[in-house]
């Protein structure tokens, strides 16, 4: 439909709104006298020390493998401000929605054709409180309570192609896609397991048994950004095999924990229990 | 006449019945105001280009020419002539025929939610608006398909109810291709289908529409391991979809496997996909998932119409790629380098192909095929 959601922020360069120097935003930009401050972090995605895109080729244990697709949700974004956690409030976007927001690293060229879009996102928009920031933390994922519904008739991003599973699953939290050259596909499709309803149409009323959304917590000011690394996301998994008779790579199944278990534990999930391992203080995807 | 295979009736008839019912009264396709299409529940509304909303004096045109075979050059063919309501507008044809004879390297496409389609025709990623798709099928001379002329507007402003309709549907915009193309494209956009079986269990609330079988198959299409709805997810069963409220290309189209006539992942010559387009190498073979909705009435399948049967089809995605042994288009479809990485095969049992059908069945929507106000309008 569109193609004007192309950002125009350049990889790796951060804004915070308060050195814009814009004063026709209708925003107050300046954390001063207890007034709200702008935020806007972005978000660089890299595979290892290379930057992260479609149509690159990158050695992936002992593989020469291309992206297939690199989205992932974050949600219910913090600061933490004189030691307390604060919520920030998102930009209402095409991008975000309600406390929501979907990165997205491919443009639906090379082998991201297959399911990828050319819309690109790689900058989170939102206001927090007064006061110096000296830490933040997310979940990778999108809450229960939006994570079942329609995404046909949902706001965007929620209504993204190629993000949903059904009803029952909810999204896809990470989708970050490998074309192994020669080989198969290793796809690392990361969301909640263990739903219980009656249909894969049906919306489960009770939190999944595997959630399996990560919590990310950096001890710094989000001005530096965040470098979110999709070659530690498959670091100890060996993307040239794949455990027969299940999806190719991790698609969060239970059958399936030779796959997923090195990716779970790069993302500081227990795969067993679908919740951090410890408080997720061992992810090794986002730095 | 005689090339047109039936293959899609046995199904039909097993089916139970889609049979029109004279007593049934039309399902609305407009609003109550005379403006709007009505959407299904679960459905997002449809995109409708702002200079062409949807009026029910449109809809009555588009409808009317259509039907009207006045439009070809030999006034032989109307669209209706591939597309046929009680086959979810299709024509039942491995390729389609045009109104002088010549057969069109595809199948003609079924026309179900094609309001919600991310691109039109079979592979064409420019093609994005049914106002300037008709053209296609209009004045297209390679094959030649309505094959229409100037001739046509004469005939039809030579018949005052058609007249009258134009008046009604574009006041003063006269009888002009333009106004043609834009009531076809309202008419098309009203083929909005979603009361079947399985909307009925998803949307309706009826725990009871869909059978034990089709449950099963219902669970195996959304599987991760059978990957059905990684293309033809969502609500149309085609993840190739937008509508009004789409901000995010939704384009897309994917080598599946068909053919490998090269070793090197390579279609027939006349049916290269997206390749055809955009000349680059890796959309050779290149097309867009169709909705699986009314998928039982609409086969032959693929797009050129070269499987017959849906399990047939199953066979193909089950193994990875279509193996042809012998003849010009003899390949491994499977070792093809273009092929999907969707499309990595997979094992079921007799038993859950049977389910997995019977799912796809639920997909049907009598009412759809049915509805009088789809149906032509002098019959």
């Amino acid at each position: 439909m569109t193609h004007v959601l192309r950002t125009t922020t350049p990889l790796g360069l951060l804004l915070l709104a308060a050195c814009s120097g814009d004063g026709d935003s209708g925003t107050d930009d300046t954390a001063i006298d207890g007034e709200p401050q702008a935020l806007s972090i972005p978000f660089d995605a890299v595979v290892g020390s290379d930057m992260a895109m479609c149509g690159m080729s990158y050695a992936l244990s002992g593989q020469d493998a291309e992206l297939a697709d690199a989205r992932l949700f974050l949600s219910n974004l913090e600061v933490r401000i004189d030691g307390a956690w604060q919520a920030v409030t998102l930009d209402d976007t095409d991008w975000q929605h309600d406390g929501v927001v979907l990165l997205d690293f491919e443009d639906g060229s090379g082998a991201c054709a297959d399911s990828g879009t050319s819309d690109l996102n790689d900058t989170v928009t939102g206001t927090a409180p007064a006061g110096t920031i000296d830490g933040f933390r997310f979940d990778v994922g999108v809450p229960f309570a939006l994570n079942h519904n329609d995404s046909a008739t949902a706001p965007a991003p929620l209504n993204a192609p190629g993000m949903f599973w059904t009803w029952q699953g909810g999204y896809k939290f990470v989708r970050v896609d490998y074309a192994v050259t020669g080989g198969e596909r290793w796809n690392v499709h990361v969301g909640s397991t263990g739903c219980v309803s009656d249909a894969p149409v049906d919306a489960p009323s009770e939190e999944c048994g595997s959630p399996n959304r990560a919590t990310v917590e950096l001890d710094r000011d989000p001005a530096s950004g965040v470098t979110v690394d999709l070659g530690a996301l498959v670091s100890g998994a060996d993307i040239g095999v794949n455990t027969a008779k299940t999806p190719p790579g991790c698609m969060s199944s239970p059958v399936e924990p030779d796959d997923c278990s090195p990716v779970f534990t790069n993302l500081g999930l227990d795969f067993s229990t679908g919740v951090c391992a410890g408080d997720c203080a061992g992810q090794a995807v986002f730095r | 006449m005689s090339r047109r295979r039936l293959v899609a009736i046995p199904w039909l008839l097993l089916a139970g019945g889609v049979v029109a019912c004279a007593d049934e009264p039309p399902v609305d396709l407009v609003g109550p105001d005379g403006e709007g299409l009505v959407i299904p529940e679960g459905f997002p509304e449809a995109p409708v280009p702002e200079d062409n909303p949807v009026t029910a004096a449109k809809l009555e045109l588009g409808r009317y020419l259509f039907y009207d075979e006045r439009l070809s050059g030999n006034e032989t063919q109307a669209c209706a002539s591939c597309h046929l309501q009680e086959l979810a507008f299709t024509d039942g044809l491995t390729v389609a025929e045009g109104s002088t004879g010549q057969l069109h390297p595809r199948n003609a496409n079924g026309l179900t939610n094609v309001a919600y389609n991310a691109n039109l025709t079979w592979a064409n990623p420019t093609m994005t608006v049914l106002e300037v798709q008709a053209l296609v099928p209009l004045f297209g001379d390679a094959p030649v398909e309505i094959g229409a002329t100037d001739e046509a507007l004469d005939r039809l402003a030579g018949d005052g109810e058609m007249v009258d309709r134009f008046d009604a549907a574009y006041p003063g915009e006269g009888i002009t291709w333009d106004t043609v193309t834009a009531a076809l494209a309202t008419f098309q956009r009203s083929m909005i289908s979603g009361n079947s079986r399985f909307d009925q269990f998803a949307y309706g609330n009826d725990a009871d529409a869909l059978s034990a079988a089709e449950l099963r198959g219902m669970e195996l299409f959304y599987s991760e391991t059978l990957e059905c709805h990684h293309c033809h997810g969502g609500f149309n069963f085609t993840e190739a979809t937008t509508h009004a409220d789409s901000v995010f290309d939704a384009e897309l189209f994917h080598n599946t496997g068909l053919y490998n006539v090269d070793g090197e992942g390579g279609y027939p010559a006349d049916n290269t996909g997206v390749f055809e387009i955009t000349g680059a190498p890796e959309d050779m073979g290149r097309f867009r998932p169709p909705t699986l909705r009314n998928v039982e009435l609409t086969a032959p399948y693929m797009h050129d119409g070269s499987i017959e049967t849906l399990e047939e089809v199953l066979d193909h995605y089950e193994r990875g790629g279509r193996l042809i042994e012998d003849g010009p288009e003899a390949g491994d479809g499977a070792e093809s380098p273009l092929k999907s990485g969707l499309v990595a095969g997979f094992q079921i049992t007799d038993a859950e192909r049977s389910d997995l059908i019977a799912f796809l069945l639920s997909l049907t929507d009598e009412s759809f095929v049915t509805n009088p106000a789809l149906s032509d309008p002098e019959p």
